[in-house]
């Protein structure tokens, strides 16, 4: 496994997370027997978040990212693997563990125009969290959360509705609001990516700020690139819900092994009309998760498809830190490929 | 030098609410020439919108240009009737890529039915020539050909915004203006779309003018470019002139707030607040709220549009203080305590 | 899936959901309390002859041969005999049922035709003097019930203004005229059934035209709004071809409530039948309950469930046929 074994847990690991959709057909299907193919939205995700550690899951829409974060938060369960908290498996989880999970794990949406009541005004935002999780309610603390999302001066903002808010202040409300039930791990969904560029910049720094001041780890969910480089300490590139590259931030910036996340890196516009940046190689956009073969997902747009990519690749460490799941970077020989298939599970179709 | 394929002159835009007029656009000019990529940058809330639907008369109803000229081709047509705008503009001179293209072609109509009826209005396409052009401009778009008469849920997002793509070239227009077509795709779908916008740009002669909120796919793909806020053009010129000599403080700002993934490393410039909603005449510079070198006269009047030196064609800045930019620009690194590495030296 | 797949599939669902009716209705009058004898034959017969009627009809025999038998016979259109008339059930039921239909279908779609053009008209002249007002008068004509409607219409037109009759679907001199060996579509034909006809008619268009309005003029409104219509109009369409487009896309609810509405009139106006004496359906229903006459009320409630059925059944092909998405998957 790519996570290394530290001598803490984790505060938040997934282990071999898979999330199959079987399909239901109608009647008449099952009438006529015609099975389907379960979708496999995500397949065979592990990663290990530790204390005041920021990951980041990056992809593009369709890849599993929204379905890896319902799975994580307990929305849906996993069709296999699992997911411990504090060493804990969600799968023992008791009714009590249950409440404490989710004080303890809160979630940013991508968009705030949509995640605050717009009949709350600020104050009353903040307090229901409060009032879920039994949490006195003081005046102070309100104005604590505020102030930390740097709302100032909180009274100003308090009586305010959605509406009379931007949408980078509606942002930070829903950061206010997170943190005001003072969790260990923090899920954004894509928190940046209604917002404009002049105000992403500031909820990423916040973001950023608050995990370090706070002691808060985070899985910060996005399909840009161009912007995790402030935030997250590790990415995960996800192709169709396989993770194909594990790497620390600047390094898979700088150096991306697997050739999709070269061609995620290659297509960011850069804002240089000198920059000679040629567009994109790929064609086409992934196939439907419906209809994957076996091997290795990407084959199919990949520039460098050699024979072996019907096999499933296995995760191996190209550089230090830096794990890629692509024959390119290791040898035949020392691959077990069919052992290999068998263990990712399902991948012999 | 040639008449300009499209103006705006002045152009003022208000939308009447029932708390007053408020202005969208105030005194906002630049031109497009002929065989001319265009690009209008600015955040939500700028006014980029409302100016360009003013042109194909795709204003709310409640929208009107209410000072100031748009000329096409030399002709005024912010006061055309739809009527007019049907016979003269829309399709046959400008075509356009709207902003939802997910939601925007008919779900009730095959992709090539809804093509063939734009060629019977506006153009002498028999209905096989019609559907011959269409397959072509599906080649172009990287759409199989075969695939015309799909029904729009039969694509995929990215598919939708090829066939509204390709319905946009389909009568070989003048001018095309895309409102944000790529805003809603993921990068690789938005670098292929522009990889076909390329090839249009090399082997027609058909303008663009390219709205959107990410200056760098303007400085990638545009010639020209246009920084709009508030309503108000606060810099224009080549992509050249305004990326190496950016001289008002929104585009100072702008340009510094877009990451570069060539230096994941840079500190990122934090524009505080956003565009202000105009209630009524607007007699002050809109940036003037947001602005780190306001001085007293910035609030007494809207600055002008004015060139900025003598060196650069067309490179214009609204700005009073235009002429102490650099002295300021300095100011501003010390400022924000930027230590980034400096323009990138190609 | 393709279009003759969502059809087959479509018929099959509703062949299976007949056969759950009749199943239903079959099972229902078996659990009438009292042997059906008692009920069929006259009081005080003796034990005999109640041995030989059950003995007769197979009562004795198994349920689920009396269920074979019940389902062979009205997959042949075999509904029985009344008890009462003496006659079978199906010729008894289809001269009445013919009655209301002729009543009914036309009053129903005539208000549906102008309920929707009106609502269109409404939903593109918004804010118009028209679309402010006269949805006034609209919705307190359809909100009334169909009876006290009914009973106005016969008030004004018929009391004080003389204009048609008040009661029944023709006048019996002109029956006896006719005589009684006239061919049965003949009273149809007169001027005489037209004159009865006027008043009802008017009145079940008027109550009818109210849900389609509404449903169209705030679905105009909603389609008006949307991107796919903005750009049509942007290409430059014309506005009559425009308009074309927005009715197709606002009138698909229109589409779905039509046979619905269609299906239930005909079964539900026994009020404004018994109101105008009209000689329909639900006259008979009311008739047949009086009298207790079994197979007459057996067939009459799978007639009107399967004209619900059958109108929800053309519903999906239609909308199927005009949307693809619905039978046409990526």
């Amino acid at each position: 496994m790519e996570v290394n074994p530290m001598n803490e847990t984790p505060v938040l690991e997934i282990r071999n997370l898979e999330k199959y959709f079987t399909r239901k057909g109608g009647f008449l299907d099952s009438l006529f027997g015609s099975s389907k193919e379960p979708i496999r939205a995500v397949d065979d995700v592990s990663l290990a978040l530790d204390q005041n550690e920021v990951q980041g899951i990056i992809g593009e829409s369709g890849c599993g990212k929204s379905t890896l974060l319902k799975t994580v938060i307990g929305l849906t369960d996993p069709t296999g693997g699992d997911i411990f908290y504090k060493g804990k498996p969600l799968s023992e989880f008791s009714k009590r563990d249950w409440k404490e999970f989710r004080k303890n794990v809160q979630i940013i949406f991508q968009n705030p125009f949509e995640s605050l009541d717009p009949k709350f005004t600020v104050r009353e935002s903040l307090i229901e969290p409060l009032k879920i999780h039994d949490i006195e309610y003081s005046e102070e603390r309100i104005h604590d959360a505020l102030d930390r999302v740097q709302l100032n001066p909180p009274q100003k903002y308090l009586d305010r509705l959605p509406k009379q808010l931007s949408g980078g202040e509606k942002q930070r409300v829903s950061i206010a609001r997170a943190i005001i039930v003072e969790p260990d791990v923090i899920l954004a969904d894509e928190p940046v990516s209604m917002l404009d560029v002049s105000t992403q910049a500031a909820i990423l720094r916040l973001l950023s700020d608050l995990t370090e001041e706070l002691g808060l780890s985070m899985l910060y969910i996005s399909h840009d690139l161009s912007t995790v480089s402030d935030i997250c300490d590790l990415i995960h590139v996800m192709y169709l819900g396989r993770v194909v590259e594990t790497a620390p931030t600047n390094q898979i910036l700088g150096q991306p092994r697997h050739p999709y996340s070269q061609a995620l890196i290659d297509a960011i516009p850069i804002p240089d009309p000198f920059s000679d940046r040629p567009r994109t190689a790929l064609d086409g956009s992934p196939p439907s998760p419906e209809e994957l073969e076996a091997g290795c997902r990407f084959k199919d747009r990949c520039p460098e498809r050699m024979p072996r990519c019907d096999t499933a690749p296995k995760k191996v460490e190209t550089d230090p830190d830096q794990f890629t799941a692509c024959h390119l970077h290791y040898e035949e020989s020392d691959s077990r490929p069919n052992t290999e298939a068998a263990l990712q599970g399902g991948n012999t179709q | 030098m040639t008449e300009p394929l499209l103006e705006f002159r002045d152009v003022t835009i208000q939308y009447q609410t029932n708390r007053g007029p408020v202005t969208a656009v105030s005194g906002a000019s630049f031109s497009i020439e002929p065989g001319e990529f265009s690009g209008l940058v600015g955040e939500s809330g700028s006014g980029k919108s409302t100016l360009v639907k003013s042109v194909i008369g795709g204003l709310d109803s409640n929208g009107e240009v209410t000072a100031g000229k748009i000329l096409y081709k030399g002709e005024e047509i912010q006061d055309y009737t739809e009527e007019e705008l049907n016979e003269k503009i829309r399709w046959k001179e400008i075509s356009y890529i709207p902003q939802s293209s997910m939601n925007s072609l008919d779900p009730l109509q095959r992709v090539s039915e809804q093509a063939v009826e734009i060629a019977s209005v506006h153009s002498d396409l028999s209905k096989s020539e019609a559907l011959e052009r269409f397959k072509e401009l599906f080649e172009i778009v990287g759409l199989s050909p075969d695939r015309i008469d799909d029904y729009p849920h039969q694509f995929s997002g990215g598919m939708q915004q090829r066939a509204i793509t390709a319905l946009a070239l389909f009568l070989d227009p003048a001018l095309i203006i895309a409102d944000e077509p790529t805003t809603a795709l993921d990068v690789i779908m938005q670098d292929q779309i522009f990889k076909y916008l390329d090839r249009v740009k090399a082997n027609t002669d058909t303008s663009m003018l390219l709205i959107t909120h990410d200056i760098s796919v303007v400085f990638e793909s545009c010639e020209q470019i246009a920084v709009l806020h508030g309503g108000q053009v606060c810099e224009s010129g080549s992509v050249e002139d305004i990326y190496r000599n950016p001289t008002h403080p929104y585009s100072i700002l702008l340009q510094r707030a877009f990451p570069d993934i060539r230096y994941p490393d840079r500190k990122l410039e934090i524009i505080e607040g956003h565009p202000p909603e105009q209630l009524g005449e607007v007699t002050e510079c809109s940036f003037v709220e947001r602005c780190p070198w306001a001085v007293d006269a910035c609030y007494e009047n809207a600055p002008p549009l004015e060139n900025v030196s003598e060196s650069e064609q067309n490179h214009q800045s609204a700005c009073f203080r235009n002429d102490e930019t650099h002295a300021l620009k300095g100011e501003l690194t010390e400022l924000a305590g930027l230590t980034d590495g400096g323009e990138p030296n190609e | 899936m393709s279009m003759k797949r969502y059809v087959a599939v479509r018929t099959i669902q509703t062949a299976v959901l007949l056969m759950l009716i009749l199943t239903f209705l079959f099972m229902l009058f078996r659990l009438i309390p009292g042997s059906i004898a008692d009920q069929m034959i006259f009081q005080g017969a003796s034990p005999e002859a109640v041995a030989a009627f059950e003995e007769q009809w197979g009562l004795n025999d198994p349920l689920h041969v009396q269920y074979y038998h019940y389902l062979v016979n009205m997959a042949q259109l075999d509904p029985g005999t009344s008890l009462h008339y003496r006659k079978p059930v199906l010729d008894y039921v289809k001269l009445k049922m013919f009655n209301t239909f002729i009543l009914v279908a036309p009053g129903v779609t005539a208000g549906y035709l102008l309920g929707t053009s009106l609502g269109t008209i409404m939903g593109i002249k918004r804010d118009s003097l028209l679309e402010k007002y006269g949805i006034f008068p609209i919705v307190g004509v359809g909100t009334t019930p169909s009876f006290f409607l009914a009973i106005i219409g016969v008030i004004i037109f018929a009391g004080w203004l003389g204009l048609v009759p008040t009661s029944g679907m023709i006048t019996p001199q002109v029956a006896l005229e006719m005589g009684e060996d006239a061919p049965w579509w003949k009273i149809y034909t007169t001027g005489d059934f037209l004159w009865h006809y006027v008043l009802p008619f008017s009145v079940i268009a008027i109550k009818y035209m109210y849900e389609p309005l509404l449903i169209m003029r705030t679905s105009v409104v909603e389609m008006a709004g949307q991107d796919f219509l903005h750009y049509h109009k942007l290409t430059g369409l014309p506005k009559a071809r425009w308009i074309r487009h927005l009715g197709k896309h606002a009138i698909i609810p229109i589409i779905t409530f039509y046979p619905i509405s269609l299906g239930r009139a005909i079964s539900g106006l026994v009020l404004i039948e018994i109101v105008f004496n009209w000689p329909g359906i639900g006259n008979a229903l009311v008739e047949a309950v009086l009298q207790s006459d079994y197979p007459v009320i057996q067939f009459v409630f799978f007639l009107t469930a399967a004209f619900v059925v059958v109108g929800n059944y053309v519903v999906d092909i239609v909308y199927g046929m005009i949307d693809p998405r619905i039978s046409i998957a990526d």
